[in-house]
């Protein structure tokens, strides 16, 4: 399983929040970094795949401080190969869901939808 | 257990890396050096050397000797101990990236930017990590050289 790229990951966390650019720089403001919402779509823009666009380590921290998210978890694409067993073993698990029915499948889908929409709310 | 390619690692090294990581954005480490390209900054238990662990002891600091601040100054010595690895092209590339250097003892390092951040690997975990690095193409070694910091370091 690939790592989740960091101008993924940052865009995520902040839709998951419910932010528009503007807003997360605002926020970021309160963490004492300064960025423009130009900046930010930059982040989240990737010129070429397996490049990325990284910002300074002021703002990986206060970018931290704001998601509630550890710098391991923005920057874990630079891990190149480095898997978790953990992970393999959700794959695995998740090649299973083969064996559903469609009406299982979906319900198992509602059920993952359910928990994403607890947690925006609980985020934002 | 982790992996890297098809090698396993323990949960610990995975975390002893993550955790390194996590400590070098967020608390304060300690400023060895400045060259021409790098900041060079220690984590955890790096120190001057001038303390009492062994790594610092006269006994041990036989052999040829390098500071941090001569190897990262050297290109020579630099492009020719990162021939078979991969981390400054990786930062190159990035803007961020990890490596293992093992010289007497093997160290993880991140750079981010032009800061590159050093911590030993504990003896427990190096045998597994570097075999990682390897499979990765991050690690490289030198049988001569030696990373030290002492006085000739100016620490700010």
């Amino acid at each position: 399983m690939s790592r989740v790229p960091f101008h993924q990951r940052i865009q995520e966390l902040r839709q998951a929040r419910g932010l528009s650019l503007r807003q997360m720089a605002e926020e970021l403001e309160q963490y004492g970094v300064k960025v423009s919402h130009n900046a930010i779509a930059k982040w989240e823009q990737q010129k070429m795949p397996g490049t990325t666009r990284l910002p300074s380590q002021e703002v990986i921290a206060a970018l931290c401080k704001l998601f509630n998210v550890k710098p391991s978890f923005l920057v874990e694409e630079m891990f190149s190969n480095v898997r978790s067993k953990s992970d393999s073993d959700r794959i695995a698990k998740l090649l299973d869901v083969e064996l559903l029915t469609e009406e299982e499948f979906t319900a198992l889908l509602n059920v993952k939808d359910l928990f994403i929409k607890s947690r925006k709310e609980k985020a934002g | 257990m982790n992996e890297i390619g098809s090698l396993t690692i323990s949960k610990r090294a995975s975390e002893f890396i993550r955790e390194t990581v996590d400590q070098i954005y967020l608390n304060d480490n300690y400023h060895c050096c400045t060259t021409d390209k790098y900041e060079i900054w220690h984590v955890g238990t790096c120190c001057v050397g001038t303390c009492s662990e062994p790594c610092c002891a006269d006994g041990e600091r036989q052999g040829q000797i390098m500071t941090c601040h001569e190897f990262w100054t050297s290109k020579s010595l630099v492009s020719q101990h990162m021939r078979k690895n991969n981390f400054l092209k990786n930062l190159q590339r990035n803007g961020a990236a990890g490596c293992v250097m093992q010289i007497r003892k093997a160290h993880f390092l991140w750079a981010h930017g032009d800061r590159i951040y050093d911590k030993e690997i504990p003896n427990e975990l190096a045998d597994e990590i570097v075999a990682a690095a390897t499979r990765d193409k991050t690690y490289s070694r030198s049988p001569v050289l030696g990373l030290y910091i002492n006085e000739k370091m100016c620490a700010s």
